[in-house]
């Protein structure tokens, strides 16, 4: 570890102690909704992975070094209906490209973190931790706290693979499980973290662009591409809007505001 | 059912993980402490509700490949409840109770 490095002090602490600092457990707790929320996402996804006849191993695992819902739900219909590898990893790498812009949304405010903290949160971000933050922190360029963030990442990955296991292992014991509206379950999820996320009326916008241009592109038969033309395109409409109707200076501020998180 | 060997499973695994992270890791390795233009910064404060909307929509509106706007919809139905809770209440796991407990009553009856 280097010694220059800003974040120095606190790589003096333990390992331990740092994982149940103060800091962590508020990342931890502000990480609930989205640990409740996978759940039974993940439920379904393991009695599903039965289902098709996914190995426990292998279901388990997925859900461990993936870990997106979307995909391995996308994974396991196709691996249903008998396509080849080569597809499924292609089908998988498009759902998830999404995950490159999310993280290019995070470069500025974690760019002073050390790197194994980086490459950390990296491997367990997603849609529902990015957007928590992002509403959290106004979009701005502020510094995001490493351990709290951390700790934010933490809780829903062992959510999401504990209850992949125990989907795997309930289904064939609890079949009425699957009556509960668990098909919405990640509708809901998404839904909710999207109602937080829209802040002002550019936001707004930039939604209704994508939900009606993503509605397009499945209408016409391309639903593997439609998220995928949806997400860069839509957000020129809020980028044009806030051009014509906001200063640039209050733009300007909007993105640079570089702002220290306060100790607690 | 399916007829994998476990080769092809550990090759569906690694190839999902590396497909995976490699589009989440990119931009954290290559990019570092390099500054953004200030267009790529205001471009991707939209980038969320984007993906998000773009994800979510699909899957409200359409029904078997086909737009679906009858009250019949009980994913449209439920959104409209799950929206308002979240929009208001800024408050994730309320308007997903809310949301899954609207569709499971809408078809109960």
């Amino acid at each position: 570890m280097k010694a220059h490095l800003p974040t120095s002090h606190s790589s003096v602490r333990s390992h331990a102690e740092i994982l149940g600092g103060p800091t962590f457990r508020k990342g931890l707790l502000r990480s609930l909704p989205i640990t409740v929320g996978y759940f039974p996402i993940a439920l379904a996804f393991g009695m599903g992975a039965r289902e098709v006849g996914l190995p426990g191993w292998v279901a388990i695992l997925m859900s461990a070094t993936t870990f997106g819902g979307a995909s391995q739900m996308v994974a396991l219909s196709m691996i249903a209906s008998g396509q080849s590898l080569a597809a499924i990893l292609f089908a998988v790498f498009v759902v998830n490209s999404r995950f490159f812009l999310l993280a290019m949304g995070v470069v500025e405010n974690i760019a002073h973190w050390p790197m194994a903290r980086k490459l950390t949160f990296g491997l367990l971000m997603t849609d529902e931790a990015f957007a928590v933050l992002k509403a959290a922190h106004g979009n701005s360029r502020r510094r995001f706290r490493s351990m709290e963030c951390l700790g934010l990442v933490t809780g829903p990955v062992l959510s999401w693979v504990g209850a992949t296991a125990a989907g795997y292992w309930a289904a064939e014991r609890l079949p009425a499980v699957k009556e509960l509206g668990l098909d919405f379950a990640l509708v809901a999820l998404l839904l909710g973290v999207l109602s937080c996320q829209v802040s002002n009326r550019f936001q707004f916008a930039v939604a209704v662009a994508a939900a009606l241009l993503s509605t397009a592109w499945t209408l016409a038969g391309q639903s593997t591409l439609a998220i995928l033309i949806s997400a860069p395109i839509a957000p020129l409409v809020g980028v044009a809007w806030e051009r014509v109707s906001v200063s640039r200076r209050a733009i300007a501020k909007q993105n640079e505001i570089v702002v220290e998180v306060l100790h607690e | 059912m399916n007829s994998w060997t476990s080769t092809e499973w550990i090759l569906l695994l690694a190839g999902m993980a590396v497909v995976t992270q490699v589009s989440r890791l990119m931009p954290v390795l290559v990019l570092g402490k390099k500054k953004l233009p200030m267009q790529f910064s205001q471009f991707v404060r939209f980038v969320p509700s984007a993906v998000l909307a773009a994800a979510i929509a699909p899957a409200i509106l359409l029904h078997q490949g086909q737009l679906n706007m009858h009250v019949s919809n009980s994913f449209l139905l439920a959104a409209i409840p799950t929206l308002l809770v979240g929009y208001f209440s800024k408050n994730l796991l309320l308007s997903v109770a809310v949301g899954m407990i609207v569709v499971t009553l809408l078809r109960a009856y």
